[in-house]
């Protein structure tokens, strides 16, 4: 089932204990709840999601990205090639086939970003993960369905 | 009336076994109200103690805490219960069936979570040069034309967008044949590529850690991944909830 490569040494990381940003995704939002007995005030907690939550379609952000980039200095950068559309489709960069030329180049980066194709990489064939494809639409039915089970 | 309320962390195995010395907020002592089956953590705070950042903290830690040692159930931050004999009826006898059938569906798993996000500057840079119109955009945008800022940066914003994605995928795509699950967190920032939680059985991390390992060094400089856990099972407890337990 899990793919472990051995290699001596290789470096293992270790994870580290949450920090306040997890708590959004983590035990302000998923687990159990009881509704009726969910009696917390928690002013402090609305501002630490809200200053979590940026808004990125907006004036104010688009003006920084526009400011950003023309603040950028980009001397290493000159002989950039015409890729036109660049990243439309970029998804498929895993279906080889429908790779163009043009987003071969970006697999490319990518691929020296990511170290490239490592053994791990011919998983296509293996039937899909529960890889969420429904990001945002699974959250809520979790607590729907524990307040049901509570209040029966 | 009582002054001191129940707060709940969540529920494990009757037969787990658990460090000594556990404490939740306030510092009080953790303890268990359980049955033959099932065993739920639990500390006493006052009844008008505030909730402050440091709160979610240890209500978070307790819980990794425990899940290095055994399979458990979390409660969601702010369920507060009168006291033990409400903890009895809600949780051993209203929720017993489902809380039985969480725990063994994750029996032995924890979940660990990766969090890529790409430095802001290179990413500008990536995306101008993959784009020379933006690249040209930015080099003629009138400064004093705020129409003209607007649509450069929102054309920018777009080409964030996909950059991000393609970062994600890729980066998903590495973690994923080492996880038995995985499941995408909602990411917030403009350069934030993914946060993606992993369901690992505990005794078998080392794939994972590896890779994350592996990823952490190539993308230094680019892309900067924080890897967190173990925890509960927060992002998969809905699969079971739906019948999708497609790891087991």
């Amino acid at each position: 089932m899990t793919v472990v490569q051995q290699s001596p040494n290789r470096y293992l990381d270790r994870p580290a204990p949450s920090s306040l940003a997890d708590v959004i995704d983590t035990i302000l939002d998923k687990g159990l709840v009881i509704d009726i007995y969910v009696r917390v005030s928690l002013v402090g907690i609305e501002l630490l999601t809200i200053d979590a939550r940026i808004v990125i379609a907006s004036v104010d952000t688009y003006l920084r990205f526009a400011q950003a980039v023309n603040r950028l200095d980009l001397t290493e950068t000159g002989d950039a090639k015409g890729l036109p559309d660049l990243f439309e489709g970029i998804t498929e960069s895993g279906a080889k086939g429908k790779t163009s030329g043009a987003l071969e180049g970006v697999k490319e980066k990518f691929e020296e970003l990511f170290g490239g194709d490592e053994d791990e990489d011919d998983e296509e064939d293996e039937e899909p993960q529960a890889r969420t494809q429904k990001k945002t639409a699974q959250r809520r039915p979790q607590k729907r369905a524990s307040r049901s089970r509570s209040q029966g | 009336m009582s002054d001191v309320l129940v707060h709940v962390y969540g529920a494990i195995p009757a037969s787990a076994r658990l460090p000594g010395g556990l404490t939740g907020r306030l510092g009080r002592p953790i303890r268990l109200v359980g049955d033959d089956r099932l065993a739920v953590l639990v500390s006493d705070v006052d009844d008008d103690s505030r909730v402050r950042r440091e709160d979610l903290l240890v209500h978070a830690h307790l819980l990794e805490t425990v899940a290095e040692e055994t399979t458990v159930i979390p409660t969601r931050f702010g369920v507060l219960v009168p006291d033990d004999d409400t903890v009895r009826r809600e949780f051993l006898a209203h929720q017993r069936d489902h809380l039985l059938a969480l725990l063994e569906a994750f029996d032995g798993c924890v979940q660990l979570t990766v969090h890529a996000t790409y430095d802001e500057e290179e990413a500008l840079r990536e995306v101008l040069r993959r784009d020379p119109g933006l690249a040209a955009a930015r080099e003629s945008v009138d400064l004093s034309d705020t129409a003209a800022q607007l649509r450069l940066g929102e054309a920018v914003s777009r080409a964030l967008t996909s950059l991000r994605e393609t970062a994600a995928d890729l980066v998903v795509d590495r973690l994923r044949p080492h996880a038995l699950a995985t499941s995408l967190n909602e990411v917030r920032g403009a350069f934030d590529v993914v946060s993606v939680a992993l369901l690992v059985r505990r005794d078998d991390r080392a794939g994972l850690d590896a890779v994350v390992g592996d990823l952490k060094r190539q993308l230094s400089g680019q892309i900067s991944v924080r890897y967190v856990g173990p925890q509960p099972p927060y992002a998969f407890l809905d699969h079971v909830v739906t019948g999708e337990r497609s790891w087991a």
